[in-house]
């Protein structure tokens, strides 16, 4: 669903994604791990189009992002790690203001979006009154609404508290199961991602350690945390 | 095309639900009764009254409704259109890229030329209601206070003196009007591209002012009149041609001509930029 080949992109002299290839498959749930400034937010932004790649390509249901922007993205949705929003205005407004560049949204395709993360009661109401966690299940519903096959989130359990944490857990999770959608989550929280994804890629420093199945490629690891320190330490040497 | 249309409108939503949108309308509505204020004043309306006898015509005549309205609009525009035009245009882009909802929208199927181009018509249209309300105010407000009368044009630098009667005066100054409207997008453009540019939103306006200024200090310097032609204020004042005895059409044309093609240059660059720029948060 998702092709990645020889991404490389530079920022000044520092090289934020070195060569990366990786292929998501279609129905997957995949994270995408790493510290920070290992280029995973850089790689995210290559995917969506908001970050020119220096070399490669990527390809989202066969089409490339850079060439056939439109095709491509038109079957993705996204939320980012501090997802923002046009403050003065309601919740719905700023549904309908991201849906314009979409395609047109019907009434009861956003009430269903709307419903679909619990904000019925409170979409009147202005962004700048959300709670945290409110804000991310408006910026869920935008990503919903182009009706996606492939979901990218960025850190979306970012600042929620524990219940937030699994309210978000379950909706994803539900998401993928109901809508059997292709989602490719990109988080510091391992312990949250060993709950939902059971194919991991990690980067360090831009360059691919590891993609695929973490629990089959070391057995002996207790978690995804022993996982990730083992590959990144193994990367580091 | 519907969709474009329907973008077109929401962005107007976005800029015209915002307070400090409507900042602009407020200082100028402030600002000309200011002006109307102190032309109330006995040396402002000697030193009127001396101008207009010296060249052997009634005070009582001329300090009317229509020409205090050409005043309280010319001296508005004068002090404030270049600061409002460019803090809203530096703001339409470079903003929204601080705030980070431009990368909401740019993870959209939609091509950064058309989301440019969205953003630009939503800057000239705010550009085109302000300038209306700014003629609309000063002229009702002129007309309130002192009736209609004569309208009394005197613009040296452009070498203008004008009388007209009421309603041949009426009708210059809303030609004026429409073609202020024109001129003035020179500046929102000019604030826009540099909104498209990797700078704070506060960076747009002040380099756009800058360079109005400079412009504006070159054009009035005489070592410079033989580049003068090249000037964006020296075309922006093409407007007050208007109020010559009779009306020099193809220099207001060539003067459109030359703001269209810098207009045409500045977006032209504006895009160029925007899309080769990364986005991140």
């Amino acid at each position: 669903m998702i092709r990645i080949e020889h991404l490389s992109k530079r920022f000044g002299k520092r090289l934020a994604v070195d060569d990366l290839s990786l292929e998501i498959p279609e129905g997957s749930l995949y994270a995408l791990l790493g510290h920070n400034g290992a280029g995973k937010s850089t790689t995210i932004g290559m995917m969506l189009g908001q970050v020119l790649p220096d070399a490669g390509r990527v390809l989202i249901d066969g089409h490339d992002v850079q060439e056939k922007r439109a095709e491509a993205l038109s079957a993705t949705g996204a939320i980012f790690e501090t997802p923002s929003f046009y403050d003065y205005l309601s919740g719905r407004r700023n549904l309908e203001i991201f849906c314009s560049y979409s395609r047109p949204v019907s009434g009861a395709e956003m009430d269903e979006a709307i419903h679909l993360v619990g904000l019925d009661k409170r979409i009147g109401d202005p962004v700048r009154v959300y709670s945290h966690g409110m804000r991310q299940r408006l910026a869920l519903a935008q990503a919903l609404l182009p009706r996606p096959k492939v979901l990218i989130l960025d850190e979306p359990s970012e600042g929620l508290d524990p219940e937030g944490i699994h309210e978000m857990r379950e909706l994803i999770r539900r998401l993928h199961d109901d809508f059997q959608l292709t989602v490719l989550i990109c988080s510091h929280l391992l312990a949250e991602i060993e709950q939902i994804c059971p194919q991991v890629a990690i980067l360090r420093g831009g360059k691919l350690l590891f993609h695929g199945e973490w629990k089959s490629a070391e057995p002996e690891c207790a978690n995804l945390e022993a996982f990730y320190l083992k590959t990144v330490r193994k990367g580091r040497e | 095309m519907s969709l474009f249309w329907r973008q077109l409108r929401l962005e107007l939503v976005k800029l015209f639900a915002r307070k400090r949108t409507y900042i602009g309308f407020g200082a100028f509505f402030l600002v000309e009764l200011l002006i109307l204020s102190l032309l109330q004043l006995r040396p402002a309306q000697r030193a009127f009254a001396r101008l207009l006898e010296t060249n052997g015509f009634l005070f009582e005549q001329y300090f009317s409704g229509l020409t205090l309205a050409f005043l309280m609009m010319t001296n508005t525009i004068f002090f404030l259109s270049s600061l409002y035009l460019s803090l809203i245009a530096g703001d339409m882009v470079a903003k929204e890229a601080e705030d980070g909802t431009l990368r909401m929208i740019l993870c959209r199927p939609v091509s950064r030329w058309r989301v440019l181009l969205v953003k630009y018509l939503a800057c000239i249209v705010y550009t085109a209601a302000l300038m209306v309300f700014i003629v609309a105010t000063s002229l009702l407000g002129g007309i309130a206070y002192k009736g209609m009368g004569g309208l009394f044009v005197y613009a040296p630098l452009q070498g203008v003196f004008g009388l007209f009667d009421a309603g041949p005066g009426l009708v210059r100054f809303l030609v004026a009007g429409g073609l202020l409207c024109l001129v003035m997008t020179t500046i929102s453009t000019l604030g826009f591209m540099f909104s498209c540019f990797n700078m704070k939103p506060a960076a747009a306006t002040i380099l756009t002012l800058s360079i109005l200024f400079i412009d504006m200090v070159v054009q009035i310097i005489p070592y410079f009149e033989s580049i003068r032609g090249w000037l964006l204020t020296f075309h922006m004042s093409s407007w007050v041609l208007v109020f010559q005895p009779r009306i020099p059409w193809w220099k207001i044309a060539e003067s459109l001509v030359y703001l269209a093609a810098f207009n045409l240059s500045f977006l032209i660059i504006a895009g160029w930029h925007f899309t080769r720029r990364d986005f991140k948060s």
